[in-house]
């Protein structure tokens, strides 16, 4: 890239020091009077330059310690915004200490180059302060306050959202219906393998496990009212509530967290629509409507686990175990297994569209409210699964 | 060394099956800044990710400092991309990441600059666009026209070879946008940047531009090259004389 070496060097007087890097820039330095230090630049100065151009400027600023600073830039022949940033930091040096500094060949287009850094800007300090990372008590104090303010916002929305759906009910073409459907796919349809297969295998589970227990009583058959009572009275809505969090909760922050972030919430506000309605309550909706039913769905592939093993492993027969199941579970607990699911549904859904709405920043905020759907909605599960055990005990 | 920095040879351009440009062809010659004019939804922002390597072209090719940009391997395209800055439309700022951070991301990763000085650097950066002292904001608490400065100066941050523009001034003030104009050429001049720019601002293709292709969405390529005064004044082309003189359709 460099041209030949400039012809100075064998021009020069009085030079008692020049300092060449490999390929690049010569620094070479000159004392025509006491006082008075003259560095003579040729080369390129640029970013590959940038490291050895501000050091030896330095250095030679310091060692000299002159009153008067001449800098030649006549053999320069590539000057970039890096080279200009060297000097600068150059005379600012030269500034701090007294020092006047003059130019000479400094060409037009490397004089704009210069003026594209005032020094008076780049001394200009930060408008705000970077923002601090407390130590791990303030932290932890933190998060327990925003825990708190957490609570609150989320029983706001809840309530928020149960109006929202009251005004629904009353006024059904408010529901965006087509969204509804779309959702309940979503979360229902393309949910059932994932679910299924989970269910089945934990069925399967749980009867091998409980027949090694309760075979040396020779109990077998309670193995079908085992899976069938864990399965329908608390396994199911947990595991598929569980599932549906990682699942749907977590699209449902990251879709809502986006259009957040591109303004088109916004949009919505301002088109006079009500983003609660818009965007979460057919999400809810659909939720609400269809984890009840993967509940279901779960409980008879778990049940169809335990049977399997039942009828390949435990000498049972197909009717025995169907007709002991039957025996055990009764149609109330299906039915508040699926209102259990049903407020699980709500929580999962209306906290992933909350942690969405919450959304404030770019890319990475969007990642924050996606796991922060999944945990809180876990948490909120187990919660709510604890109080319905006290509320449906004491019934 | 009088070689044009970039060609581009009969490139069909689109989106998978979707053909929006046929047959363009010419070429960026080094330190010229070439400007892509057009109607809204021409295609001057597709042939822009043809160009810097995003989109694979269709048909034809295009050759960076005479490497064609398709074929290169990942070695050669990580130092094609070393060589290249570009603005985007949407200035596409890491929104995690401060305006200093994002500006001195490439100094950082790719020069052995210091981290001291590479900081400086980018200060320096975000000077020269006028926006000293706003290092730690983070893109979401800036305005759009900051923004777009912003996504210039991480643009800048390498002193590449080309830079790439999309609508540098939209969403700027007049005044500010005169600034980046004088920015531009301040650039152009003093590093002998060659710059590849699709605007719309007629005032500012008229006060940057060495030369200007412009493209038509019917035609689906370049119906004229050239000089935008001579373009104004003499084209035989009806469509480029009402884009110059900002006339509607006849
Ligand atoms: N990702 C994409 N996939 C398919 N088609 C696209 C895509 N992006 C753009 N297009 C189509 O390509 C055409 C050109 O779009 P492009 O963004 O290049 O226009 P433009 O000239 O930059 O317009 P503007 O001045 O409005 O930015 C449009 O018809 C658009 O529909
Ligand atoms: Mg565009």
């Amino acid at each position: 890239m460099l041209g030949p070496r400039p012809a100075w060097r064998r021009r020069l007087n009085g030079i008692h020091q020049v300092s060449c890097t490999q390929e690049g820039f010569c620094l070479a330095q000159a004392n025509p009077a006491p006082g008075r230090l003259e560095l003579r630049l040729s080369g390129r100065l640029g970013l590959a330059e940038f490291n050895d151009l501000t050091r030896g400027l330095a250095l030679a600023l310091e060692r000299e310690a002159p009153r008067e600073l001449v800098l030649d830039l006549g053999g320069v022949d590539y000057l970039d915004s890096a080279g200009a940033l060297a000097l600068a930091r150059l005379e600012a040096q030269a500034g701090q200490r007294g020092v006047t500094v003059e130019y000479r060949g400094l060409e037009a287009t490397a004089q704009g180059i210069k003026d594209l850094l005032r020094p008076e800007e780049l001394a200009k300090p930060p408008l705000i302060a970077p923002q601090r990372r407390g130590n791990l008590v303030e932290v932890m104090g933190d998060s327990w306050l925003n825990l708190s303010q957490d609570f609150y916002q989320v029983v706001g929305f809840l309530g928020e959202l149960l109006a929202g759906g009251g005004r629904a009910l009353r006024n059904p073409r408010l529901v965006r219906w087509s969204e509804v459907f779309f959702y309940m796919e979503q979360v229902g349809v393309n949910g059932l393998p994932i679910v299924g297969l989970i269910s089945f295998l934990l069925g399967l589970i749980m009867a091998f496990m409980s027949f090694l227990q309760l075979q040396s009583f020779g109990a077998n058959i309670y193995v079908a009212n085992l899976v069938a009572l864990a399965m329908v009275k608390e396994l199911g809505p947990i595991m598929t509530a569980v599932l549906v969090a990682g699942r749907s909760g977590s699209a449902f922050a990251a879709e809502i967290g986006t259009m957040k972030v591109n303004e088109e919430v916004d949009a919505l506000v301002v088109m006079g629509y009500d983003p609660l309605v818009f965007l979460a309550l057919p999400k809810v909706l659909a939720a609400v409507l269809m984890v009840p039913l993967l509940t279901v769905f779960a409980d008879l592939l778990a049940i169809l686990g335990g049977l399997a093993v039942g009828v390949t492993g435990m000498g049972l027969t197909a009717q025995s175990y169907i007709s002991q199941t039957l025996k055990s579970i009764n149609p109330d607990d299906i039915l508040t297994s699926m209102l259990k699911s049903a407020v699980f549904a709500l929580l999962i859904a209306g906290i992933g569209c909350q942690r969405g709405f919450m959304v404030r920043g770019g890319a990475q905020a969007v990642g924050q409210a996606t796991t922060s759907a999944v945990v809180a909605a876990m948490f909120l599960i187990i919660v709510a699964d604890s109080i319905f055990a006290i509320v449906l005990h004491y019934w | 060394m009088s070689d044009p920095i970039i060609r581009v040879e009969n490139l069909t351009a689109g989106y998978g099956e979707s053909v929006i440009l046929k047959d363009v062809d010419f070429a960026v010659e080094r330190g010229e800044i070439l400007v892509i004019v057009g109607g809204s939804g021409c295609g001057k922002s597709t042939l822009l990710k043809h160009m810097i390597g995003l989109n694979p072209a269709l048909g034809g090719r295009v050759l960076i400092q005479g490497m064609d940009i398709d074929q290169a391997s990942e070695a050669e395209l990580a130092r094609i991309h070393q060589n290249i800055g570009v603005l985007f439309q949407s200035s596409a700022l890491f929104g995690s990441m401060t305006l200093l951070e994002n500006v001195a991301l490439p100094l950082l990763d790719f020069t052995d600059l210091t981290r001291e000085l590479a900081l400086e650097l980018a200060r320096a950066k975000l000077t020269m666009v006028g926006l000293a002292g706003y290092d730690n904001h983070l893109p979401s608490e800036i305005s759009g026209g900051m923004k777009k400065r912003a996504g210039l100066a991480r643009a800048m941050a390498l002193d590449p070879v080309v830079l790439f523009f999309d609508e540098p001034s939209a969403g700027l003030d007049p005044v500010t946008s005169a600034e980046m104009d004088q920015l531009i050429l301040k650039i152009n001049q003093g590093l002998g940047t060659s710059m590849v720019i699709v605007s719309h601002e007629l005032a500012s293709i008229f006060a940057i531009a060495h030369r200007v292709v412009m493209l038509d969405k019917a035609e689906q390529g370049v119906i004229a090259v050239g000089d935008p005064r001579q373009m104004r004044d003499h084209s035989p082309d009806p469509r480029v004389r009402e884009f110059f003189q900002r006339q509607p359709r006849t």
